[in-house]
């Protein structure tokens, strides 16, 4: 345990009670009460604001302990009250609080800061910190260019990275694909020459309790519609040069979904071994640049791109985001790939 | 962190002559419960106890006990005997279940959410996936037919965990459902990046530390016959009918597809084959299917609105599907598949509402004759039991 303290817990009817250890792991996972004097357990902990209803966990008992495993664990900043009854059937009782680690508000941004195809079906919140899941359709609205609410904006699936800090926020697919029934029935969510606000509400929490603190507004400019995958040969690489560390670097003719460009990208050497690479991507997705770990050999390289890269409406480079059956069918097999000479 | 030195007069209300405090739950699944039957056997070289799970998107049942939960913060799908094979009883009516199970997990109603519910038919009980916030802190409870809500004790159970596999081509950031199909296990994964769903495969007996089979590296859904767009799966079942296996599935908008599952290659691309169309402006939420007095079988779909409900009380609401429309002709598919009229109370033939489920937030079968259901009752969330038609 990374942390340990020692109390004096006040018996009920003696005036000398034993002394008691209290230690509690900083991820609250259980409390262990180390006193000579523990051999009934009859053991339990209550928030110290809702007496009566004992936490739900597991009580483990050894020679002198008693651990307890919460089915949950204990919530920073919240004081807890533990009761049990000693060897000399005295009831026993303390206070603890586990502090509210010092940290800082959580912030957050949008992505992508660049203007959105009006079938755009995704954007991403990036937090400074994980949040609280399970509430983000009460934590966010989209206002239209008059300020008005839009109804039903979203779809109501939560996807967050695996870190718990990035939420992908879909606008709602049945409004944003052509010739689905909320499509036809209440028009897209998103409209050409628009300019719609998403509203992030202050109230949000991140996972140690703390809150955002003020409503804050994003605005959203809306383009054309984009119904077209991006094309490979319109991307211009800057190549660096043999020997350095310099970065490599390509522009894009339109913005692609910046967290797929963290991920999609990768670059082979002339003997098809992976080169080891630091990546980032601009925050309007137009960009996207690479550092090596080792010096950039000369020679032949190969650029790849995972086909299932996409720009902001959705569109991959392998198809479309939507396909229209009864158009011909003239789609060439995406191309993935692209060769530079690092000199 | 620090301790306060305390007196009774801080905590309250306990003296030497009071009754012990409620005791924490710390027996959990009945004594009464058998001993393993045969759920451990469907798992190869399972761990014992040590089962932590960080996150909880799905729970489903097996045979014999067996809890399969999907826990997306690992990409995993994790398998665990839990000895819970009966007698079969029926939970009584839980009342308020969010307030009552939430000082004992340290907070308010308010804060809980349950992510997912399931029923072990082999005994009757009922299975809450629970997240606290903030903390985002997930735990099981389970109701057991005295109504007795408790924390799942994990620490002697044996259990077996499977990854979804990584990669550009398979990638998942969320599980979005998993199903028993008796030698295989299906799951749904969707990535957090693209609006998709991959089908996986695990093989039975279940290998722990192994990896999952991609069958389908991509669904789509076909819009009135000319726009086809990839489309996530939300909630799905195995269905097998004129000796094919399928993966029945509700979309993330309203059609109820079927992916024909025994034929394919490793990372095929499924065209999902559009049967019902519910209309409208509805989400699916949780399938299950059931066989009624008379023998006709039937799909129950779990469904929650967008918009006001103009036949029923709720936007949470459901219907059953008699399951020979899953079995239609080809012309009856996809821009021409059965459609439900989102005003109308009834219609069309096979497709009927099941009052019983307006207002239900989680839905999941408890035997031939009746469902579990937890219902919104005036805000507050209730555990009741309800006869399927």
């Amino acid at each position: 345990m990374a942390n340990s303290w020692w109390l004096v817990a006040a018996g009920l009817a003696s005036a000398d009670p034993a002394p008691v250890r209290v230690e509690v792991p900083p991820d609250g996972s259980l409390v262990e009460v180390i006193t000579a004097a523990a051999v009934d357990p009859d053991w339990a902990i209550f928030p110290a604001d809702a007496i009566g209803t004992a936490l739900l966990g597991r009580v483990e008992t050894r020679r002198g302990r008693i651990i307890f495993h919460p089915a949950l664990p204990f919530l920073p900043g919240q004081r807890y009250c533990a009761q049990w009854q000693d060897q000399a059937g005295l009831r026993r009782r303390l206070e603890f609080t586990l502090p509210a680690p010092k940290a800082d508000r959580p912030s957050v941004t949008i992505l992508p800061r660049a203007t959105l195809p009006a079938n755009a079906v995704k954007i991403y919140l990036q937090f400074s910190h994980p949040m609280e899941q399970g509430i983000f359709l009460d934590r966010l609205r989209l206002l239209d260019s008059e300020g008005q609410e839009i109804p039903g904006p979203f779809r109501e699936t939560e996807l967050w990275s695996p870190d718990g800090t990035r939420l992908t926020v879909w606008l709602h697919p049945g409004r944003q694909k052509s010739g689905v029934n909320l499509n036809i029935d209440e028009g897209p969510v998103l409209r050409p020459g628009g300019s719609q606000t998403l509203v992030v509400a202050g109230s949000w929490r991140d996972t140690n309790g703390l809150a955002l603190g003020e409503e804050i507004r994003f605005p959203v400019k809306v383009g054309p519609v984009d119904h077209e995958s991006p094309v490979m040969s319109r991307w211009q690489i800057s190549i660096p040069r043999a020997g350095t560390y310099e970065a490599l670097t390509i522009k894009f003719d339109e913005s692609l979904d910046p967290a797929m460009l963290r991920t999609t990208l990768s670059v082979a050497n002339a003997s098809g071994e992976m080169v080891i690479l630091a990546v980032e991507a601009s925050p309007d997705g137009r960009s996207w640049s690479a550092v090596p770990e080792q010096p950039w050999e000369p020679g032949d390289h190969e650029l790849w791109a995972d086909p299932s890269l996409e720009d902001l409406a959705g569109n991959s480079l392998a198809r479309p985001f939507e396909v229209d059956l009864s158009a011909p069918k003239a789609q060439a097999v995406a191309r993935t790939m692209r060769r530079f000479e690092v000199r | 962190m620090h301790f306060a030195e305390t007196d009774l007069d801080l905590c309250g209300g306990f003296g030497l002559n009071d009754g012990p405090p409620m005791k924490a739950l710390t027996t959990l699944l009945s004594l009464a419960l058998a001993l393993p039957l045969s759920a451990a056997a469907f798992l190869d070289s399972p761990q014992n106890g040590g089962l932590s799970l960080k996150a909880i998107s799905s729970l489903s049942f097996g045979m014999d006990g067996l809890l399969l939960v999907a826990d997306p913060s690992s990409q995993s799908v994790f398998a665990i005997a839990t000895k819970d094979t009966g007698p079969f009883a029926q939970p009584p009516k839980v009342a308020d279940l969010a307030g009552t199970i939430a000082p004992g997990l340290g907070t308010s109603a308010e804060n809980l959410t349950v992510k997912d519910m399931a029923v072990n038919p082999a005994s009757g009980t009922v299975y809450l996936a629970v997240q606290r916030r903030p903390d985002n802190a997930t735990l099981i409870l389970t109701v057991d037919g005295a109504g007795k809500v408790a924390p799942l004790q994990t620490d002697t159970l044996a259990w077996a965990s499977v990854t979804l596999p990584g990669g550009s081509a398979s990638k998942v950031t969320n599980i979005t459902d998993v199903a028993f199909d008796g030698d295989r296990i299906f799951a749904t994964g969707t990535c957090n990046e693209e609006f998709a769903s991959r089908i996986f495969t695990i093989p039975v007996p279940i290998k722990h530390g192994s990896t999952a089979n991609v069958i389908s590296a991509e669904t789509y859904h076909v819009a009135h016959g000319k726009w086809e767009t990839k489309a996530p799966i939300q909630s799905f079942i195995p269905y097998h009918a004129n000796g094919a296996s399928y993966v029945v599935g509700a979309f993330a908008c309203t059609p109820i597809a079927k992916f024909r599952v025994d034929d394919l290659a490793s990372k095929a691309q499924v065209k999902g084959v559009s049967m019902v169309e519910l209309g409208s402006g509805n989400r699916p939420l949780d399938l299950f299917d059931y066989t009624d007095k008379a023998g006709k079988t039937w799909l129950v779909v779990h469904t929650q609105r967008f918009k006001e409900n103009l036949f029923g009380p709720s936007k949470f609401w459901g219907v059953r599907v008699a399951t020979a429309l899953l079995d239609g002709p080809a012309e009856k598919t996809n821009e021409q598949a059965l459609r439900r009229d989102v005003a109308a109370k009834t219609g069309p033939e096979g497709i009927e509402i099941v009052d019983g489920l307006f207002g239900a937030l989680q839905v999941d079968k408890l035997d031939n004759g009746h469902a579990a259901v937890l219902r919104d009752d005036a805000g507050k969330l209730s555990l009741e039991i309800i006869d399927l038609p």
